[in-house]
């Protein structure tokens, strides 16, 4: 009995025990509001959530909070007049070109979810300083937002370089970069890239000196300068470089649009093309203009076949369709035996002043490609793209120049006339074009009659 | 073992060791802050000193939407133009009070020294976060989180709001300050401490330099007649005046806390008992150049001045001619112009040995000695002891032997292989006389001061050798 009573006592112990700690009271401390997220009902605060947090459920802090920056770096807060000119840049010229794209879904799996703004760059202790981060493949933090200047083009589109450089990282670290790019200039990646000049890197087969310091920096780099800067400019960078650097960057360009279009399904040229709207037509970047690039003398040819089929699909004016069609005759009248095709009318810049028109044709029966030459003088404005011909004496009397006699008065009447006594506005054209051949296309139209146009497919080389 | 475990189980029972929660405890702060700032109608008049600057004032408004607004002394701009920005008040250590968009008080702390100057990377160290202090019943008290400087707010009373809140009142008022201490000369007060009346000589550096700017200065000479206490100290401006930060100019036993305007024209110091001390104009230096220039070439007391660089835009309008003969007898022999004459006396010769330095780069090629005499009256003169220099002696720089002894003898050098025969003076003069002097009242701020020609009545003549004051390091822009 008494061995029961002890076994009973321990029973009824262990039962005291649970009661006593089940009526334990829980201690309550709730921290939970205290967490920073200051919150207002600015015009600006509405704005935000109507643009970033109800479409996208991006929360964009641009009120100073010590916890999104690091201590060993001195930032001053972001002046609230500056925060929406800059979260407009990138609404419109990133997530707008994603979404676009990529799709409202690709977008609200892969947009940065936090958005923090500082109005100064981050200065480090070494003296450099940080325009942008990302991290953890959620957060963007953009510094030195109070120097944006919405209405100064160079300061927007660096910006946009920047937020397009980083949401590359972003991008990779989501879906890793491809191996393949790594590969492509190893040897030369280095990480006292502050030393590098641009024209080492350039010739090294990189879009800029930072670009060198390592490959997730050069594939951003390589990304962002092809979307903001543009084909173009891409294009003018590696025919500069040397051949191995020109090759470098070509294999880069190939990479990047591989893994957009392969790995995230998101077709690289008509992001591109997005992007490019955007810079040319909203901001007005000088040298994503082809007026800027004929100045320099990037394209050398510009090559029109009224029957390639992209002419059906993008309408030729009808003024350069009768110009061309009548020359097409007169070649066509001048053997009637041989009764030659006119192939293709090229228009070859030799340098910013010297310009060839040349008329490819091949006899009815076949063979041989001729080639008639016809010299021109002409002038190109690179700024506002106004580009003026004038006929000048033949260059030469045999060869193609000989072949040019064969049609001169037909020429004259027809594109030649054309061409003369007339102002011509340099333009990427047309609108219609895909995206294929978005950077490969461009023309010309007369000053203030924008529908009498000729454009055609440029060339790099001649 | 039941006791133990009721024992353990009951010591579990929250209890609180204040009387609330620690998150009751944290609303109430917040709100107690909070409340504090937004409740002030007239506004708050704060001071704020910088940690690598001088001191800084400001207006600030707090609603209730954590929106601030707030006028600045830091320029004409910020005194003059409403800042309008945001402001919380979060926990951190304790409660902070964050101004987390930009205004004029993040100008401070802003690295980038484009935007208002300071230190690239720091600024002026100064803090945009403040971690709250105490308060009492007009006065509420933050540090910065980072840099530790006081940011002291005082509700402001009706007649300072209605200044701060007029078009450009604050401005205005700053003005009337700066305006002040331009144009009087030579202000000081007159200080009874440590049983004796002394002349306290005032200025101001209302400049946003990092080193002198927003500060002011109370110096005086001790009884001993030679040295100088200066006591420095970083100011703001208010609506009233000045109010000197940090806790005041303290010397001796008092502790000067403002300046304020006594009537229209008339300034006055106070103390922090709020005893007053007119500020007065004298006719003459406070502080004569030659109690600065005691112990010359020996740095005893920290105070001693004893070199003097002279720069084509420095010297005076009379001593254009000397210099102009001193350039013209250098070009004889060398293509390099002159960049600037040098004094600095020389620790071999205790205090009876000047040096004078020609310089045409960074490198001095002229140095000629000179032996020093001062009477009673503080006239000095010189006497020519030896010249020094890789390719030049004597007779190179006859002008500045004229200049400082009044003659100079023949004599011979050889430059470039070439011999050159210098006659004497054709003209020798009687010896030079000179008084030590700074060149106008203010010269705290600008540390101007030199070598006056004197007649025989000890009446300056108007040719001086002026220049930047120093401590032996030669400027070759300031």
């Amino acid at each position: 009995m008494k061995r029961n009573f002890n076994q009973l006592f321990a029973v009824l112990l262990l039962l005291i025990t649970i009661i006593s700690c089940k009526k334990e009271e829980t201690v309550s401390i709730d921290l939970k509001k205290y967490v920073d997220n200051p919150t207002s009902n600015t015009p600006l605060d509405t704005w935000i959530k109507t643009s970033f947090l109800d479409p996208y459920n991006i929360d964009v802090i641009y009120r100073y909070s010590d916890f999104y920056k690091d201590d060993d770096k001195v930032i001053s807060p972001a002046n609230p007049d500056k925060v929406q000119p800059q979260m407009q840049t990138v609404l419109e010229g990133f997530i707008n070109p994603y979404k676009t794209v990529g799709g409202s879904a690709f977008i609200k799996k892969m947009l940065p979810k936090e958005w923090v703004l500082f109005g100064s760059a981050a200065y480090q202790t070494g003296g450099t300083v940080v325009l942008a981060t990302a991290s953890a493949g959620r957060r963007v933090t953009l510094y030195d937002v109070n120097n944006f200047d919405a209405n100064n083009a160079d300061v927007v589109t660096r910006k946009l370089r920047t937020i397009h450089h980083e949401f590359t990282h972003i991008l990779n670290q989501l879906v890793p970069m491809p191996v393949d790019f790594q590969t492509i200039t190893k040897a030369t990646y280095n990480a006292g890239w502050s030393t590098v000049t641009d024209v080492t890197a350039r010739d090294n087969g990189y879009v800029s000196a930072y670009a060198t310091k390592e490959a997730g920096e050069d594939f951003a780099e390589t990304l962002a300068h092809l979307l903001v800067l543009g084909q173009a400019w891409f294009d003018a960078r590696a025919n500069a470089a040397t051949a191995t650097g020109k090759a470098a960057l070509k294999s880069k360009e190939a990479s990047v649009e591989q893994y957009f279009t392969i790995n995230l399904g998101v077709d690289f040229r008509a992001l591109q093309r997005e992007v490019q709207n955007v810079v040319r037509n909203t901001y007005k970047l000088q040298t994503t203009g082809l007026p800027y690039w004929f100045g320099q003398n990037l394209f050398k040819t510009m090559t029109i076949n009224l029957e390639d089929p992209l002419y059906t699909a993008n309408a030729m004016s009808a003024n350069f369709t009768t110009a061309y069609n009548s020359f097409k005759t007169a070649v066509l009248a001048q053997s009637s035996s041989a009764k030659y095709h006119l192939d293709y009318v090229q228009f070859r810049f030799e340098s910013t002043t010297a310009l060839t028109v040349r008329a490819a044709y091949t006899p009815a029966a076949g063979g041989t490609q001729l080639f008639a030459d016809y010299t021109f003088s002409y002038t190109i404005n690179g700024t506002t793209g106004a580009v003026t011909f004038t006929k000048i004496a033949q260059a030469g009397t045999t060869g193609n120049y000989a072949n040019a006699g064969l049609f001169t008065v037909g020429f004259t009447n027809s594109i030649q006339a054309y061409l003369l006594g007339k102002t011509f506005i340099v333009n990427w054209m047309p609108d219609t074009i895909d995206n294929a051949n978005y950077n490969r296309y461009g023309g010309m139209y007369v000053n203030g009659t924008a529908t009498n146009y000729f454009f055609g497919l440029l060339g790099q080389t001649l | 073992m039941a006791c133990l475990s009721l024992a353990g189980c009951t010591k579990n029972t929250f209890v609180a060791n204040f009387d609330q929660k620690p998150e009751e405890r944290m609303a109430t702060s917040i709100a107690e802050v909070n409340t504090v700032l937004t409740s002030a109608s007239n506004g708050w008049v704060a001071n704020l000193s910088t940690l690598a600057g001088g001191g800084y004032g400001f207006y600030m408004n707090f609603g209730v939407n954590q929106d601030v607004a707030m006028y600045g002394d830091l320029n004409d701009n910020t005194s003059a133009k409403l800042g309008t920005s945001t402001f919380r008040v979060k926990t951190g250590l304790g409660v902070d009070l964050v101004f987390d968009t930009y205004n004029y008080i993040s100008m401070l702390a802003d690295p980038n020294p484009s935007t208002f100057g300071g230190v690239t990377g720091s600024g002026y160290k100064s803090d945009v976060e403040f971690i709250y202090e105490r308060s009492n019943a007009d006065t509420i008290i933050f540090t910065g989180k980072v840099y530790r400087q006081p940011l002291v707010l005082v509700k402001a009373t009706v007649a300072q709001k209605a200044i701060y809140t007029t078009v450009d009142g604050y401005k205005t008022a700053i003005n009337k300050v700066k305006n002040f201490f331009e144009t009087i000369s030579n202000p000081y007060i007159e200080v009874v401490s440590e049983g004796t009346t002394q002349m306290v000589a005032l200025s101001i550096d209302v400049s946003n330099s990092l080193t002198a700017g927003k500060r002011t200065i109370f110096a005086s000479v001790l009884t001993d007649g030679k040295t100088i206490r200066s006591v420095t100290q970083k100011y703001a401006f208010n609506s009233e005046g000045i109010n000197i930060v940090n806790g005041g100019v303290v010397w001796g036993n008092i502790t000067f806390v403002s300046f304020k305007w006594k009537d229209a024209t008339t300034m006055a110091v106070y103390d922090s008992t709020g005893k007053e001390y007119i500020i007065k104009s004298s006719p003459v230096a406070i502080l004569p150049l030659p109690n600065f220039l005691d112990g010359f070439g020996i740095d005893t007391d920290n105070k001693a001045y004893y070199s003097l660089t002279v720069l084509d835009a420095s010297k005076s309008t009379n001593f254009q001619p000397i210099w102009d003969a001193i350039a013209a007898e250098n070009n004889i022999y060398s293509t390099a112009p002159i960049s600037f004459i040098y004094l600095i006396w020389q620790a071999t010769g205790g205090d009876n040995v000047l040096q004078v330095r020609v310089y045409t780069n960074a490198t001095a090629y002229l140095r000629m000695n000179f032996g020093v005499n001062v009477d009673a009256n503080g006239i000095t003169t010189f006497k020519y002891i030896s010249s020094s220099s890789s390719n030049t002696v004597r007779g190179r720089f006859t002008k500045i032997e004229k200049f400082m002894t009044g003659t100079y003898p023949a004599s011979t050098f050889t430059s470039g292989g070439t011999i050159y025969n210098i006659p004497a003076d054709p003209n020798p003069g009687p010896q030079s006389k000179f008084v030590w002097s700074w060149k106008d009242s203010r010269y705290l701020s600008n540390g101007l001061g030199g070598l006056f020609l004197i007649d025989n009545n000890g009446n300056k003549t108007g040719v001086s050798l002026i220049g930047k004051v120093g401590r032996g390091t030669a400027h070759t822009s300031w």
